[in-house]
């Protein structure tokens, strides 16, 4: 079954942890821990990856199946089932939730004045397309524009690297502010956890003993990006007015002024990330999609796809009546309904080792 | 309204005429045109909700907002 290489595990998670984190969490992360927001990134990637290590451990015990399988045999059907359900429901929020977030982007900034649902109608169309191809074609997908994707996100910060303000550089070591760290940090680690979505593609993946390396690697990657956007903004806007913009990244590229030629670059740069928010969206929905599958003891998620795809794309425009109440989400809950899923695999994880200590002899047997 | 119903129904439909081809099971069938049935009804109620004091999607922010607080300090 398993046709994803650890090549494409790579590529896509880290166009997947770094899309929404430079696009729309900076202003919320700068906001929480100020000129801390490098050790924010470092510990909440650290922490991401704790979490999507413990979903691994769980996954490589039963890895020709996915968590919607064996739930059952760990915890019941009586938790499981309604666990599931949960976790589906949270996950075609967060889809909605941060479709609604790249609709309103688009619109505000490049298309003003089109409706909602024009853009929703052919960035869903994308979507249904790639979420139905099932996870092999999306995890190759990835592989497609990631070299433009990190070259083009680590680029556009070295366009102002004469207009910084070098004199904040002494603030990143001294400025200290412990509660402002933690919230960031549970930031940050909201968005690395969603590695643990691997859970569900496990039996696709090749190569399965070497994959924490890939994610590693994934981490790295995605938090060199978040930093190499976060920290020249702070240098450029300082941090009061970074953390209230909207789009600090998108300020950023539009203060670029590379010649005549290149007068404004932002369509250019723009391109390459909102293809890592296409990948974002078509996991989370495809994350529900194989697991609402499994669930239900069937073989193929093409036939949830479309359907699913088309409530996150009509849930993304109708739950949240403006773009003030996506403001208002994002910083309220958004950091929490991220992580929860997340957070359910060491549950399991949990359970299913307190299980093996308690009948090592039946847990052999399985 | 209408537009979300169509889109639903044509949705199924081909689902339906999908499922029909593969010859999967009346199981299966039952499952996948169900779950269409639940996601036209949520989606209406979303939508008939749209402009409410309280939306669906401000009532969700509600459930999680204490348990942000809880993981966030001085907040």
């Amino acid at each position: 079954m398993g046709r994803i290489t650890q090549l494409q595990v790579y590529m896509l998670f880290s166009q997947f942890l770094y899309s929404t984190a430079i696009g729309f969490f900076v202003s919320h992360l700068v906001r929480q821990a100020r000129f801390m927001v490098w050790v924010s990134v470092l510990l909440g990637a650290a922490i991401g990856l704790l979490i999507t290590y413990f979903a691994y451990r769980l996954s490589i015990r039963r890895p020709d199946q996915t968590l919607g399988q064996y739930g059952s045999q760990i915890v019941g059907r009586w938790v499981h089932y309604p666990l599931m359900a949960a976790v589906i429901a949270v996950n075609l929020y967060a889809a909605a939730f941060i479709t609604r977030q790249v609709i309103d982007f688009i619109v505000i900034n490049f298309l003003p004045d089109t409706p909602h649902w024009a853009v929703a109608l052919l960035f869903g169309f994308c979507v249904a397309r790639g979420v139905r191809s099932g996870p092999v074609t999306v995890f190759r997908s990835a592989q497609g524009l990631f070299l433009l994707s990190v070259a083009a996100t680590l680029t556009f910060p070295l366009f102002i690297s004469n207009q910084i303000d070098t004199d904040m550089a002494i603030a990143f070591i001294t400025w200290f502010e412990p509660a402002g760290i933690w919230n960031g940090t549970v930031i940050v680690a909201a968005i690395f956890s969603e590695m643990a979505f691997i859970i569900y593609f496990f039996p696709y993946i090749t190569k399965r003993k070497s994959m924490m390396k890939s994610l590693s690697w994934a981490t790295v990657t995605a938090a060199l990006v978040v930093l190499m956007n976060a920290i020249p903004t702070i240098m450029l806007f300082g941090p009061e007015l970074t953390a209230n913009l909207t789009y600090p990244t998108l300020e950023v590229i539009r203060f670029i002024r590379a010649g005549t030629f290149l007068e404004n670059l932002d369509p250019l740069l723009i391109i390459f990330w909102l293809f890592t928010t296409f990948l974002k969206i078509a996991i989370f929905t495809l994350t529900a999609s194989i697991a609402l599958t499994h669930t239900m003891k069937m073989d193929n998620s093409k036939s949830f796809s479309s359907m699913l795809t088309a409530a996150v794309f009509v849930f993304s425009i109708y739950l949240f009546p403006t773009a003030a109440h996506v403001e208002r989400i994002a910083v309220e809950s958004e950091a929490t309904f991220l992580l929860l899923p997340n957070i359910v695999p060491v549950m399991y994880l949990t359970v299913d080792w307190l299980r093996s200590l308690a009948k090592p002899s039946a847990h052999k047997a399985q | 309204m209408i537009g979300i119903a169509a889109i639903f129904l044509l949705i199924g439909y081909m689902e339906w005429a999908y499922l029909r081809r593969e010859r999967k099971s009346k199981r299966t069938v039952r499952i996948v045109i169900g779950l269409d049935v639940m996601l036209i009804i949520c989606s209406e109620a979303v939508y008939f909700t749209r402009n409410a004091d309280v939306t669906a999607g401000m009532i969700l922010n509600a459930l999680f907002t204490p348990i942000q607080r809880l993981l966030f300090v001085g907040t």
